[in-house]
């Protein structure tokens, strides 16, 4: 796998928005993108190259908290801000960031790891620490 | 005393325990006892059998894992939660919270001077659930 996912510490990561609630359908942590999954109505992790295609156009946002199979998940959805906190989104103001071919990560446009449906999470407005989410996903997959 | 083991994966509000939401003060993990700090915003943290002022005063169970200013999930007095630790598999027992910041014991005998007696519910017959009914003292022993 590439080197370069956004690297994340899940305790710093701080929603700076209200959040949305779900239910967690795996264990998450902190500051990964999650998707609705059909099939249980619960969030798991995005992954742009995820097998079930259903599960990688359902992006619903970044999870604010650590969280279990069958426990409360806040996220902060569409239109929300975010603290990533993370050391290496170094990138410019306004760095658009893509959902990676690692379930839950992140990674800039120039990582080679937008493989399957290349999904825009967001983009970095205080460069490396805060991320507005504004999802725009993929119709159909590419590569990989 | 003798904290119960609890794993924060395993604990889980039961069907019909309303999930509120509040912020996290502090590290606190799900299973973990809280109260809500008035002197800082009303944060969740840790509730203390022995602590000093609010803090011997449970409010609410933590049922997400969250770290200092994070979104936490809680269930007040009247949910029902998994707490799926073996210590649970005794219906009845009653549990009562530790002199060790967020955690749970069910052993009242262990109650010394300058603790606040804190009754935390029950366990309910199988699957090793607590029926969480928070009474504290308003007096230490």
């Amino acid at each position: 796998m590439a080197a370069s996912d956004y690297s994340l510490t899940a305790s710093e990561v701080i929603a700076l928005s209200p959040c949305e609630i779900g239910r967690a359908g795996a264990t998450i942590t902190a500051g990964q993108v999650v998707v609705d999954d059909p099939s249980t109505g619960k969030l798991v992790l995005a992954d742009a190259n995820h097998a079930t295609a259903a599960i990688c156009g359902r992006v619903k946002g970044i999870a604010a908290h650590n969280a279990s199979d069958g426990q409360p998940l806040a996220y902060v959805g569409n239109g929300g801000r975010i603290r990533i906190d993370s050391t290496t989104a170094t990138g410019e103001q306004n760095e658009t960031v893509y959902l990676s071919d690692t379930p839950g990560a992140m990674c800039s446009s120039d990582d080679a790891k937008m493989v399957g449906f290349s999904t825009v999470i967001g983009h970095v407005d205080t460069a490396g620490a805060i991320l507005t989410v504004q999802i725009a996903e993929a119709a159909a997959a590419y590569g990989n | 005393m003798a904290d119960i083991t609890v794993t924060p994966a395993e604990v889980i509000p039961q069907n019909g325990s309303d999930v509120k939401w509040g912020t996290a003060g502090e590290d606190i993990d799900a299973g973990e006892f809280i109260y809500f700090d008035a002197a800082d915003n009303g944060k969740a943290k840790l509730a203390d059998a022995n602590g000093t002022g609010a803090a011997h005063t449970v409010q609410a169970l933590a049922v997400t894992t969250s770290a200092d200013d994070q979104p936490l999930g809680y269930v007040l007095p009247g949910a029902e939660v998994q707490m799926d630790t073996s210590a649970f598999a005794t219906a009845g027992l009653p549990v009562f919270l530790s002199a060790n910041p967020g955690k749970c014991s069910v052993t009242a005998a262990d109650y010394t001077t300058g603790w606040y007696y804190n009754h935390l519910g029950v366990v309910k017959a199988g699957g090793k659930i607590l029926q969480f009914g928070a009474l504290s003292a308003d007096t230490a022993k």
